[in-house]
């Protein structure tokens, strides 16, 4: 039934550097820690298509580790969701921790790790989106030539740099930590409609973060995630939200959600009607809470 | 790619392509009957094997993955006096999983039974990797509970 297939050979370095070695040895090699993205694919296997070379990254211990203080969590790239979840779930935003427990099973969640579910070029998950919106950077290390180069990326400029709304690595790279700020705001919020495991077709998730001084925003970061299409974030959008005086009236509110689809069709034009649905309800929501916020006695009493 | 692995307390060595799913190996090359599923990715929740004792889908999992580790299929697990408090639960409470998904929701009763978790949540949140829908939330953590209850009970009967 399988002739024919070829049986890739398995690297398990135990260092970063090691990884290096193999990485600079074998340009082609694929890379392997929960392997949730790779696994849930239709043809994951058999398939004829597979790489004869994989690099399996969970003997590597640096990238287990997870440090944090006052300011932020730094967490080694095969770090799993689900231990996040559980060992760090007081200590992470709001918003991550929504997200994760949205994402599905522990089953799947003690599997996947926060390293692919960025570097995963479908968004399997909305993480990607969500840590965009709490300002993550991811620190990368690309094989260049006979070396290894290390560098401190943020995660929307992984974003950007496809303009098709998926996250881009640079070739032959491998993302080793991410750093999430724990900085509180005035307001966060996330929202996943629809099932990514049962229909990624019509699903869409909101993440928001933002501080406020009196009707205005600062520093809001909006992302939203399509899965299967990709994620809308633009810095342009988040200095549009800046602007905006709240409380906004059912006619502001239309204007904004038309400005929003713009950035969308920018991205992807495949919005299913069933998402555009979602998506509307899902941003009057938000509004709505940034609205009752503003209009709160203690809110007025600053005006 | 040879690997040594132990399913249903037998040990292993087997020769195999590194990257070939549990839930196939244990199909196509070890005739086990317990997981009949092979959903291609779609993630249905059906091939759920122990792996040193914890919960895991076996389509998840890549042979190289397997190396020295204890698997435990429904096949061995049925017979095993932890299914015995699990029937006994599904018997107290007169639910019980649809045909489809019963060794693959009791082998995840049992992950959930065997590390104490008491979270209703998490208990919900673990057991939705079984997309059949014959059971509800409510019916899966109050087994899960039973379940417990029963446990400590033969625990401190046998000590």
């Amino acid at each position: 039934m399988y002739e024919g297939l070829n049986s890739p050979s398995i690297h398990t370095p135990h260092s970063l550097q090691e990884y290096g070695q193999t990485a600079i040895r074998y340009p082609n090699v694929q890379i392997w820690a929960g392997g949730t993205n790779i696994m849930t694919r239709p043809n994951a296997y058999p398939s004829r298509n597979t790489d004869s070379e994989i690099v399996y990254l969970n003997n590597i211990e640096e990238l287990k580790k997870v440090a944090r203080n006052d300011r932020m969590i730094e967490v080694g790239s095969t770090v799993t969701l689900g231990s996040i979840l559980k060992n760090h779930g007081t200590d992470i935003p709001d918003i991550l921790r929504d997200n994760i427990r949205s994402i599905g099973s522990s089953l799947f969640t003690d599997r996947a790790t926060i390293g692919g579910s960025i570097a995963a070029s479908n968004p399997m998950t909305s993480l990607p989106g969500t840590l965009i919106t709490l300002g993550a950077t991811a620190e990368v290390r690309t094989v260049k030539k006979k070396n290894v180069k290390s560098k401190w990326i943020p995660l929307y400029l992984m974003l950007n740099e496809s303009k098709d709304g998926k996250m881009t690595l640079p070739p032959r790279s491998l993302i080793t930590r991410v750093r999430i700020s724990l900085l509180s705001s005035d307001y966060s919020y996330f929202r996943q409609e629809g099932s990514y495991v049962d229909d990624p077709e019509n699903t869409v998730a909101v993440a928001f973060t933002a501080s406020s001084s009196q009707d205005t925003l600062i520093n809001p970061h909006l992302a939203i995630t399509f899965p299967t299409k990709g994620i809308i974030y633009s810095k342009d959008l988040d200095n549009i939200l800046m602007q905006q005086h709240f409380p906004v009236s059912e006619e502001e509110f239309s204007q904004l959600l038309q400005i929003i689809y713009t950035f969308i069709n920018s991205v992807t034009q495949d919005i299913t009607s069933l998402q555009k649905k979602r998506l509307d309800n899902v941003m009057e929501d938000m509004v709505n809470m940034i609205n009752s916020n503003v209009l709160s006695p203690s809110a007025i009493d600053t005006l | 790619m040879r690997i040594d692995c132990t399913v249903d307390g037998k040990t292993l060595n087997i020769s195999i392509n590194s990257n070939k799913p549990l839930s196939l190996i244990l199909q196509e090359n070890l005739d086990n009957q317990s997981t009949t599923a092979h959903c291609k990715g779609r993630m249905c929740g059906l091939c759920a094997v122990l792996v040193e004792g914890k919960a895991e889908l076996s389509c998840m999992i890549p042979a190289f993955e397997l190396k020295n580790k204890h698997i435990t299929t429904f096949d061995q697990f049925q017979k095993s006096k932890e299914m015995k408090d699990i029937v006994k639960a599904y018997e107290s409470l007169g639910v019980e999983p649809c045909k489809d998904c019963y060794a693959s929701r009791s082998i995840i009763f049992e992950s959930l039974i065997s590390s104490g978790e008491k979270d209703e949540e998490e208990i919900k949140r673990t057991l939705s990797a079984v997309r059949c829908s014959c059971m509800n939330g409510e019916d899966e953590v109050n087994i899960v509970k039973k379940a417990q209850d029963i446990r400590k009970k033969r625990n401190v009967r046998r000590s």
